[in-house]
């Protein structure tokens, strides 16, 4: 028993000892590459973190990534702006965001792209906040408290330098192979919604849309809400909601996340421009890459039209 | 408490660590301990259903060994394996059965059915039913005593590491280990071999069922959008999916029992390297197949031969065919049926069922072994169809848009066009693995090298290719729900 006890231990730690080498040099390994990248979603959200500076910062998910197009706006409006928004990501992670970045910028407005579902509790919320255990190492009093939202134990898992890089080789990987554009956090969609598109989506939609009434509220997702607008506020930072076009629904619904979105926006004092109802769009079914995100070409129109209206704000 | 959770990767170590400090005479106390509280983290009053199943075969197996009346015996035997079935039926089946009848008398008031007839069923109770079932009819035919300890029987019922999802042990096979003080003791090579177990079962969990999963659900829920060759590649993935998850959760229960000296039957074996569906049934889900081969199929193969012999109208098929093709249909009918309550689960087993009777009669190995690998591979595929559609309208619709409407790939874009390619990355790993040992007989090895730094880096990496590629928000096993 004795000396299958010692064996066991000294095994074990060998193992260990292994398992603590191997973490040290694939970790490091992986984040040489992780911080060397050049392109993809990745790379945009470690170089806004790291040196992206501007007068504007455009925050929001998917819709937000495809729909502002910084090139016009800084070319119309003579403004430096970056566009952070993240495919998949709510308003946990852009209250994260926000935190880091104003660390050390005073830009001059920032803008929120709304989700209208934001507020609902939603477990890929919190499974997306892994995109930022890259960057716990840099800003672990911002990001770890994030992060144990997802599970009290994150902690342990963090202290291997390996599991921080979990889900992001193969794309790192992919993005050298096949680079995008650096567009300012622009990334645009090229296809056109077709009708037979449109019928299937507004289906799926609908379904959604039925499944969406019942949704509680998450209270973390109301706190950071209000977090985020208490931060500009103190910091004299303007900012701006927008609901850019969306061809699934008019603002000024029944979806009582959206209400409470507003009401928060309210007592904060902050304007709200709404792009929902702009019949141009509505009208025009050929701007839309799918129901929820414009094309290219829908894009750079409304990247357009957002300008007139910023004017007054900056 | 999920194999994949951190609770888990806590709760085991804590266990096996108390298992060796517990005297040996005691050690059936800690593991039951164990077993109810690892149940119990699911839903508490589950355990009621698990205890009076456990009371009810214990007593059962003790009446029947102490009577000499064979009636008696026969008697207490079939009520057991009522009680045993009726509990599995009333959980499972019972709200299945009140829809089917409703669909059939009332179609036109589809809201009717009683709540109290959906009954959640308990976790793991196929398995725990099967692995009773075995034990009664075992204690019936002699081939082995009545279990007097109410202790080990509970024990052998519960064991945690088999309870939720199997493999399903045999009493003959199990039950005496549980007594066996040698076994028990500590050795290196079972912690060891129970480490390197696990570490692969997460791996097939983590890095292949998971990220596979993540592309077949976002087709399955979507199935109006999709053409022929994305539910192609879906059903592709599905295999796998399949495959490594339910095959992950073994590996884990296995290298659990292993930690602790206990040698619990393996459920796979590459079944995709089958060259017939015959053989894929000695190497899918082995304890089951057994199971199903030793308590329902040779019985049944038996009472119908009786039959058949005495049928001279059959001069044209042969009574061994006969006998085999109802044998193995109802067979395979019931073990789709022990899957789930769903008409694609029937379909699923029948076609199994239909495609062993088709073998026999026809005998359509070519010779050539990787044909047969590929032609059986095809057939198992075109099953997992039904096996993962929600109802049959969708397995006919996926079938008919493969062959009708071809469609482009589905990639889902951005940052999502990962998934596809970490759930390939992982297929490739276990393929390269499995064909080595199918097709290979190499002696060189890095798993088993005798050299322990070369065995001890090459599992380590395997961890750091789970914490690189896996998926960590602690998804379920699909066997779970079965």
């Amino acid at each position: 028993m004795k000396g299958q006890l010692k064996s066991i231990v000294v095994k074990g730690i060998k193992f260990f000892v292994i398992l603590f080498l191997i973490d040290i040099i694939l970790g490091s390994a992986a984040r040489f590459v992780f911080f060397t990248q050049k392109s993809g979603k990745f790379y945009r959200m470690s170089h806004a973190f790291r040196q992206a500076d501007g007068d504007v910062f455009i925050f929001g998910s998917s819709r937000s990534s495809h729909h502002y197009h910084p090139g016009i706006l800084d070319k119309t409006l003579a403004i430096n702006s970056y566009n952070l928004g993240s495919q998949g990501q709510q308003i946990l992670y852009q209250s994260t965001v926000q935190k880091i970045l104003l660390q050390n910028r005073r830009p001059k407005l920032l803008i929120l792209d709304i989700s209208p579902d934001w507020l609902y509790k939603s477990q890929d919320a919190y499974d997306n906040l892994s995109e930022l255990r890259p960057f716990w190492f840099r800003f672990p009093d911002i990001i770890g408290p994030v992060l144990s939202l997802q599970s009290k134990l994150q902690k342990i898992w963090l202290f291997s330098r390996s599991y921080q890089y979990n889900s992001t080789i193969v794309h790192i990987l992919y993005y050298r192979i096949k680079p995008q554009g650096d567009l300012k956090g622009y990334v645009p969609l090229l296809h056109i919604m077709n009708s037979e598109d449109y019928r299937v989506q507004r289906g799926v939609d609908s379904i959604k849309f039925m499944s969406e009434q019942d949704r509680e509220f998450d209270p973390a997702f109301e706190t950071a809400f209000s977090d985020f607008l208490k931060t500009a506020v103190s910091k004299k930072i303007a900012v701006l909601m927008v609901c850019s076009p969306d061809i699934r629904f008019k603002m000024e619904g029944h979806n009582p996340s959206l209400q409470k979105i507003m009401e928060i926006g309210k007592s904060y004092g902050i304007p709200l421009l709404d792009f929902t109802d702009d019949p141009y769009f509505a009208a025009h079914r050929e701007l839309f890459n799918d129901t929820r995100h414009l094309n290219d070409l829908g894009a750079k129109i409304f990247s357009r039209r957002l300008c007139d209206r910023l004017r007054p704000y900056l | 408490m999920f194999f994949n959770s951190i609770q888990y990767i806590l709760f085991l170590p804590a266990v096996v660590i108390l298992f060796y400090l517990t005297p040996l005479r005691f050690r059936w106390l800690l593991l039951l301990a164990a077993s109810y509280y690892f149940y119990m983290c699911w839903k508490p009053e589950f355990i009621v259903v698990i205890v009076v199943s456990t009371l009810i075969n214990y007593s059962s197996a003790l009446l029947m060994s102490g009577t000499s009346v064979q009636k008696r015996k026969k008697l207490i035997m079939i009520s057991t394996l009522v009680i045993n079935l009726g509990l599995l039926v009333i959980f499972k089946y019972l709200g299945f059965i009140a829809e089917m009848f409703q669909t059939i008398f009332q179609s036109d008031h589809p809201s009717r059915i009683s709540p109290a007839l959906l009954l959640i069923a308990p976790i793991g109770i196929s398995y725990y039913t099967l692995q009773s079932l075995s034990y009664i009819i075992d204690v019936y035919y002699g081939r082995r005593d009545a279990e007097k300890h109410p202790g080990i029987f509970a024990l052998y019922v519960a064991f945690f590491p088999l309870i939720l999802s199997g493999p399903i042990e045999r009493s003959t096979h199990l039950l005496p280990q549980l007594r066996e003080k040698e076994r028990q003791k500590l050795h290196s090579v079972n912690i060891e071999e129970g480490i390197k177990l696990i570490i692969f079962g997460y791996f097939l969990k983590l890095v292949i069922a998971d990220r596979t999963s993540i592309y077949v659900d976002a087709v399955f829920g979507n199935l109006p959008r999709h053409g022929g060759i994305t539910f192609m590649a879906a059903i592709v993935l599905y295999s796998f999916q399949i495959y490594t998850d339910f095959a992950g959760y073994s590996a884990i229960a296995i290298g659990s029992a292993r930690l602790m000296g206990f040698d619990v039957y393996q459920n796979f074996n590459r079944p995709y390297f089958s060259s017939s569906i015959r053989e894929f049934w000695t190497r899918w889900h082995m304890s089951l197949s057994s199971w199903l081969r030793d308590y329902l199929f040779n019985p049944l193969a038996f009472s119908f031969m009786r039959i058949f012999r005495k049928e001279r109208y059959l001069k044209i098929i042969s009574p061994e065919f006969l006998t085999y093709a109802f044998a193995a249909f109802i067979t395979f009918f019931i073990c789709g049926i022990w899957h789930g309550a769903r008409l694609t689960f029937m379909i699923w087993g029948s076609l199994h069922g239909i495609y062993l009777i088709i073998e026999r009669a026809i005998d359509r190995k070519t010779g050539k072994r990787l044909l047969n690998i590929f032609i059986t591979y095809i057939m198992v595929l075109f099953t997992w169809i039904f096996f993962r559609s929600d109802n049959v309208h969708d397995a006919f619709l996926i079938i008919r848009t493969i062959f009708t409407h071809p469609g482009k790939l589905y990639i889902p874009f951005d940052s999502d066009v990962v998934a596809p390619v970490y759930a390939v990355l992982g297929i490739v790993i276990l393929l390269l693995i499995e064909i080595k040992r199918e097709f290979f007989d190499l002696k060189f090895s890095l798993t088993k090298n005798r050299n322990e730094y070369v065995r001890m880096i090459t599992y380590g990496l395997l961890i750091f290719l789970i914490l690189y590629l896996g998926v960590f928000d602690a998804s379920q096993f699909m066997y779970f729900k079965f």
